[in-house]
């Protein structure tokens, strides 16, 4: 895996020496990796750089897993989360998924595990953005016919929503 | 203290003893997985190390204390899951209000909205209250909760106890910014208050907690068998 295809991975965790920990070892697995301690620096870092995937935790002071999943979901919606609980319930686990999240893994999961969905959330992530993609590729192309270059250029602008 | 209290409070004893433990599994699960993941990092380090990658001594010396810190980390973890197991062993006794409260605020430790406590210095000898040494950590654990929940994460409590009155002792949880407190306590920690027959006074920097000295009734009722 070169520099460019490297995974932009966000991890949000409040126990910091697990993240730590966590970090060092993706690092060695050619992620790029922007570590976090909570949900704030969380929101606050996807609004300034690019990420594919997110791995969360679910138990977090302020802000929380569930919280976060939600605010990221809202905001980029080709971002996919991985949430890491303590307590992995089935309740937990349905909860998140119908919020959207990739897969639900009980904490401590082993790491190539985690490894092993972090590269499937991404490829999900990919082939998302590409049917996206060529469905907005149809759309401008079935714009082309009939519509005045101001008319296709509104009806972009409302097709652009989030491209993270 | 009634039939109706009695069992609520068997039923919330019991709650309170599997919360309590969920949290400690929570904590201890933290520390294998940080224990976990650095073993991983070294095993990682040695398997490149192999394939020729200079092994720099500072991580390797990192990795080591991180493992270390986290093997006390559990250990002192445990001595508090052993020592909060202990508190069910006599229905009554006197209870120390000194180690009640360090290990009340160890055990809120653990959840995730606890914020930070600092228990004051209290008289040189150790005073003690002659009640249900469960129910008296279930009822300070509660309130920790329930002011935890109220403060800002960023907000610190100080506790401080005194004995004003011979027949009672005052606890007092002191923060800088008082919270949403009107909903407390809760019915659940009422009926704990009430078989205790402690009383709360809020007021606007601090929060009073106040138990009898001797409780004759929590006594009597307990050697009936009427609590666990």
């Amino acid at each position: 895996m070169t520099d460019t295809e490297k995974i932009h991975l966000l991890l949000v965790d409040d126990e910091e020496k697990f993240l730590n920990a966590l970090t060092d070892r993706l690092k060695l697995k050619f992620f790029d990796i922007t570590p976090v301690t909570n949900g704030e620096d969380a929101i606050d870092v996807t609004g300034k750089a690019k990420f594919d995937v997110a791995v969360v935790d679910l138990q977090m002071p302020g802000i929380d897993g569930v919280q976060l999943l939600k605010a990221l979901k809202k905001s980029h919606r080709f971002l996919e989360i991985i949430i890491l609980s303590g307590h992995a319930t089935i309740d937990v686990a349905v909860e998140c998924t119908k919020l959207g999240a990739f897969k639900v893994l009980e904490k401590p999961c082993g790491f190539d595990k985690l490894v092993e969905t972090i590269k499937e959330a991404y490829e999900s992530r990919l082939k998302k953005k590409f049917e996206n993609d060529a469905q907005r590729m149809q759309k401008i192309q079935s714009l082309a016919f009939g519509q005045s270059p101001l008319g296709i250029l509104r009806e972009l602008s409302k097709m652009d929503d989030n491209k993270k | 203290m009634n039939q109706h209290t009695i069992d609520l409070v068997n039923k919330q004893g019991l709650q309170f003893f599997g919360s309590v433990n969920a949290s400690i599994s929570h904590e201890l699960k933290n520390i294998f997985a940080i224990i976990s993941e650095t073993a991983g990092f070294l095993n990682d380090l040695t398997q490149l190390s192999k394939q020729g990658k200079k092994l720099e001594l500072s991580v390797l010396e990192n990795c080591s204390n991180s493992i270390s810190e986290e093997i006390e980390r559990g250990f002192d973890t445990i001595r508090q899951m052993n020592q909060f197991a202990h508190s069910v062993d006599d229905p009554v006794k006197e209870t120390s209000i000194a180690d009640t409260l360090a290990l009340a605020v160890k055990l809120t430790g653990f959840l995730s909205y606890a914020g930070k406590a600092h228990i004051q210095d209290g008289p040189a000898n150790d005073i003690t209250v002659f009640t249900s040494p469960f129910l008296f950590q279930t009822l300070v654990y509660k309130t920790l909760c329930a002011l935890y929940k109220a403060m800002d994460i960023k907000d610190e409590l100080t506790i401080a106890y005194r004995q004003d009155d011979p027949s009672g002792i005052t606890l007092v949880f002191s923060y800088d910014r008082s919270g949403d407190l009107k909903d407390f306590p809760d019915p659940k920690t009422a009926d704990v208050a009430d078989a205790l027959k402690a009383t709360f006074t809020i007021k606007e920097s601090a929060l009073e907690l106040t138990i009898p000295r001797d409780n004759d009734g929590l006594q009597a009722a307990l050697a009936d068998g009427q609590t666990p």
